[in-house]
């Protein structure tokens, strides 16, 4: 015998850079050029994944990146190429974080699937863990022909389409110009037109539910739905909402326009609603989908505990406990086109006797990885010929991207194509979606009461922020830099830094804010 | 709720005894010399069917492990115990015969 090292308890599983969550609370502040890039590991132990980097000043900091390190594995084999991108500053090769402060730069690796323009500072709401730090108090709104000029800036460098456009806040319907902006991003190539709101407006506005009506083709409201207990509001949102969430959802049902519920979950507070949110969205028609969201620090966020939270994988986990093994956690797969652990889709599709039944199970994990060109295709030329098995790629990559929900015009046509393809007898479904004509209404009601999605979206703070995620994100927000050209960076990047935060226009024009009063449309209280 | 990192991450690690390079073993040749001596003296059947039905509760105990494939050219486990099975019946069936003709 002699003496050696030991084998190490925990197993890396990436290399990955990234950032000192101390320093960044120290000194938030700091100006970008002097953020430290950590080098750091993402490594399994006690069956969790943990980010590990190295600070000068810290020393190791640990932190907890995701709880199912097999699901996450799992995640990781959905990836498929990405698109290319023009960059907002030509030759700015500057490191992560500084060059979002000039756009997206040169190493970029993903276009633009999302343009998220925040409209307001303001809300209707004072919520506790709000990543926006909006409120009522604050003024900024900003003139229709600033967020018409950075949204046509970014149709340029998209070569002219925008697949979809998010109109964010603050609370967005509150914008006293609402109604206009909506009439002109709808004139504009946007594929998809996507409005972030708590409801609240919706639930008593008559003129505004006439315009979503109007626009119902093209525009999806995204509805903040946390659960359906009392404590679950008044912890995220400090007031009982239920009867106006319920209210708006009836209302926008009625108008048939597409209600997309996002769930902002927290461990401890509502991370066993999950299940009841989801089976919520399968009873209501016209809720086409679920969109959860794990809790992040940015903002103003409550306490999050960074070595015990609620994670992407964690999400995934509870699904089916929760649902009765409705919907499993691979039901869903990784959205291809973005970085695997960004975010997960899956689609579930009632048949013809009633039962709900995902995409995925309809199709099969292996079948869908052939299909998507993930691994060697082991499909005789004889058993699907070569131009339908492109087709079918083509359809699927279209449902499990970032810019498809059921409002987008293709998305009849992608399920039909792939479930014809795949011969995956939804009979009635795929009559209807062949019978459904120019207009598309029987394919609507149809979509609205038998497809529904089910999206996690987990967004980075600095405890789980690592560049690589950032380099491939698609979710850009509508920036403008100190020269003032319009650009835009990434979602999590502007929520975390707050020097990229002020490039906000909402930002910009609450900092200008002067004598001019605005008003706003629909009371600022809120009475439940 | 947790307050600490796993230990894997701040555990300080310390040398340990390690066992030095190994001599090459030619251990397999002395184990197929012995069950060569075992079939030898107690019959080929009979051994068959030992060793078939240790065989047997021996993968199915790795398998109720968790052990879905196995080194075995077989693959997977369940085609491991069925070969078994069927080699530990045929031995045991042999066996009774051969007892069957010498009491004869």
């Amino acid at each position: 015998m002699t003496l050696g090292m030991p084998t190490r308890e925990d197993r890396i599983v990436r290399y990955v850079t990234a950032f000192c969550p101390h320093c960044h609370d120290a000194y938030p502040d700091r100006p970008l050029e002097e953020v430290p890039r950590l080098s750091g590991y993402l490594s399994v132990a006690e069956d969790h994944v943990w980010l590990v980097r190295g600070c000068p000043e810290h020393g190791k900091v640990v932190t907890l990146y995701d709880e199912d390190p097999d699901i996450l594995e799992y995640l990781e084999q959905w990836t498929a190429p990405t698109k290319y991108h023009n960059p907002d500053t030509a030759g700015n090769y500057d490191p992560i974080p500084s060059a979002y402060l000039r756009g997206l730069g040169e190493m970029q690796t993903q276009h633009t699937c999302i343009l998220l323009e925040d409209v307001t500072q303001v809300c209707n709401l004072r919520c506790p863990t709000c990543f926006a730090d909006s409120s009522p108090q604050l003024k900024g709104v900003v003139p229709v022909a600033d967020l018409l000029a950075n949204i046509d800036r970014r149709l340029d460098r998209e070569g002219g389409r925008i697949d979809v456009l998010m109109l964010s806040g603050g609370e967005p319907t509150i914008h006293p110009d609402f109604l206009t902006l909506l009439d002109r991003v709808t004139e504009r190539n946007i594929t998809r037109i996507v409005v972030n709101t708590n409801g609240i407006t919706i639930s008593r506005d008559d003129e505004l539910l006439d315009a979503f009506r109007r626009h119902n083709r093209r525009v999806e409201v995204y509805l903040q739905f946390d659960g359906l207990r009392k404590a679950t509001y008044l912890h995220h949102r400090n007031a009982d909402l239920r009867a106006m969430k319920q209210r708006a959802v009836e209302r926008l049902r009625d108008a048939e326009v597409f209600i997309t519920l996002t769930m902002t979950a927290s461990l401890g507070v509502n991370d066993d609603e999950i299940g009841d949110v989801v089976n919520y969205a399968l009873d209501t028609p016209f809720v086409g989908g679920v969109s959860i969201q794990p809790q992040f620090g940015s903002g103003r966020s409550g306490e999050i505990n960074p070595l015990d939270r609620l994670t992407h994988t964690g999400v995934l986990s509870r699904l089916g406990p929760q649902t009765d093994g409705l919907v499993n956690w691979d039901d869903l797969t990784a959205l291809p086109c973005s970085h695997p652990h960004c975010a997960s889709v899956g689609y579930m599709i009632r048949d013809d006797s009633g039962e709900w039944r995902s995409l995925v199970s309809l199709i099969g994990h292996e079948r869908l990885k052939e299909h998507l060109d993930l691994v060697a295709n082991r499909i005789a030329d004889d058993d699907l010929p070569a131009e339908i098995r492109g087709a079918v790629k083509a359809s699927l990559l279209g449902l499990l991207s970032d810019q498809t929900s059921l409002t987008h015009p293709t998305v009849g046509e992608l399920i039909r194509t792939v479930c014809e393809s795949c011969d995956l007898g939804v009979s009635s479904l795929l009559r209807i979606a062949a019978d459904s004509g120019r207009n598309g209404t029987r394919l609507r009601d149809t979509l609205a009461t038998r497809v529904k999605r089910i999206s996690i979206k987990p967004f980075m703070d600095m405890n789980t922020m690592i560049e690589e995620r950032l380099t491939q994100c698609c979710v850009h927000v509508g920036t403008k830099s100190e020269a003032d050209l319009d650009q835009c960076a990434p979602f999590c990047a502007v929520q975390a830094w707050p020097q990229l935060g002020s490039q906000k226009l909402s930002e910009i024009a609450g900092a200008r804010v002067g004598s001019v009063p605005v008003t706003l449309r629909g009371p600022m209280e809120v009475t439940t | 709720m947790r307050h600490e990192p796993p230990t894997a991450f701040t555990r300080t690690p310390e040398s340990v005894p390690v066992e030095e390079h190994k001599q090459y073993d030619p251990l397999q040749l002395c184990i197929y010399t012995t069950i060569g001596i075992i079939s030898w003296l107690i019959t080929p059947a009979l051994t068959v069917a030992i060793f078939g039905t240790i065989g047997v509760l021996g993968y199915a105990q790795a398998r109720r492990r968790g052990l879905a494939k196995s080194r075995c050219k077989l693959g997977d486990t369940r085609l491991v115990i069925a070969y078994l099975a069927i080699a530990a019946t045929i031995g045991a069936a042999a066996t009774i015969l051969n007892v069957v003709r010498f009491l004869d």
